[in-house]
């Protein structure tokens, strides 16, 4: 369930990328963001709305004490947008692509051991097999045209 | 060497954002992060425009689904921190790779979304299934 989740999530990446790439050919990178943050913040309200029943009830955020940076995460998402698009203008599709989720693994498990106590030799194996397939998949892609998969 | 650099350290950012986005959404519920993540993006952005001393462009002559993009990243980033939750950081972020190498095969395969034609053939079909191999490593080993 959760497993389906977060592959349409990886799906929703590439569609997102698509049509943003789009856009910022447009109006450039930076306000190209700035539009999917802000639709994004009207939808969410939209959403919010109708899934909550058509109340703002108890929306509140501030009650409980949780470290400010856990509220970055939106900041963190605008500064990826900019790392992106600078790497991909300098380093070839294989690299990027390997790279970019070399950091996102090593760190991933960090954060499993930090706060859940989650590792395992499984993950560390699969790991290894994504990066082997990843390779693959690279390869067997004639075209080598950019990374898509670099934006979350 | 420094770009290599730069490409993983962007990899660490986005591990980094999708446990925060995850956490969030466990303190204060998957509604009211959805509106803070968004919020809060739209004031990075503002302040990357400023910060570049960037003009907004004119919107005249831009197509309805150029805005859709943004209206599916909520999706995006609910099912992440739904699944956040559930599988933690490694499975979460390894599943949104694999959707988005079959979503880009089959993007690709069709000619969607105005991309050239791209066939699936056996390497890239191999690739996705020795992916599959390491997504199954992980939840059961």
């Amino acid at each position: 369930m959760f497993t389906a989740l977060a592959l349409i999530a990886g799906a929703l990446i590439i569609i997102c990328i698509s049509i943003n790439g789009q856009l910022a050919n447009k109006v450039g990178l930076i306000q190209a963001g700035m539009t999917n943050f802000f639709v994004g913040l009207i939808s969410s309200i939209v959403y919010v709305f109708i899934v909550s029943g058509f109340s703002f009830g108890n929306l509140s955020v501030f009650e409980k004490n949780i470290p400010v940076y856990y509220f970055l995460g939106g900041l963190i998402g605008s500064l990826i947008m900019v790392l992106n698009s600078l790497v991909i203008r300098k380093l070839s599709a294989v690299y990027v692509t390997i790279l970019v989720f070399l950091g996102q693994l090593a760190t991933g498990m960090v954060i499993d051991y930090s706060k859940f106590r989650m590792l395992s030799m499984g993950k560390i194996i699969g790991g290894i097999l994504i990066i082997v397939g990843l390779y693959c998949y690279i390869k067997g892609d004639r075209k080598q045209q950019e990374p898509q998969d670099v934006l979350a | 060497m420094m770009y290599k650099a730069l490409a993983t350290f962007d990899g660490v950012l986005i591990a980094l954002m999708v446990a925060f986005n995850g956490l969030l959404a466990l303190h204060i519920g998957n509604n009211q992060s959805l509106l803070v993540i968004h919020f809060v993006g739209l004031f990075g952005t503002i302040l990357l425009l400023l910060g570049s001393r960037g003009k907004l462009q004119s919107i005249r002559g831009l197509q309805p689904y150029h805005f859709i993009a943004g209206a599916l990243g909520i999706f995006n980033v609910l099912f992440n921190n739904l699944s956040f939750s559930a599988l933690g950081a490694t499975l979460t972020l390894s599943l949104n790779l694999l959707g988005q190498l079959i979503a880009s095969m089959l993007i690709d395969h069709f000619g969607l979304l105005g991309l050239a034609l791209n066939k699936v053939n056996r390497t890239k079909l191999l690739g996705v299934a020795i992916m599959g191999l390491g997504i199954i490593s992980m939840i059961i080993l």
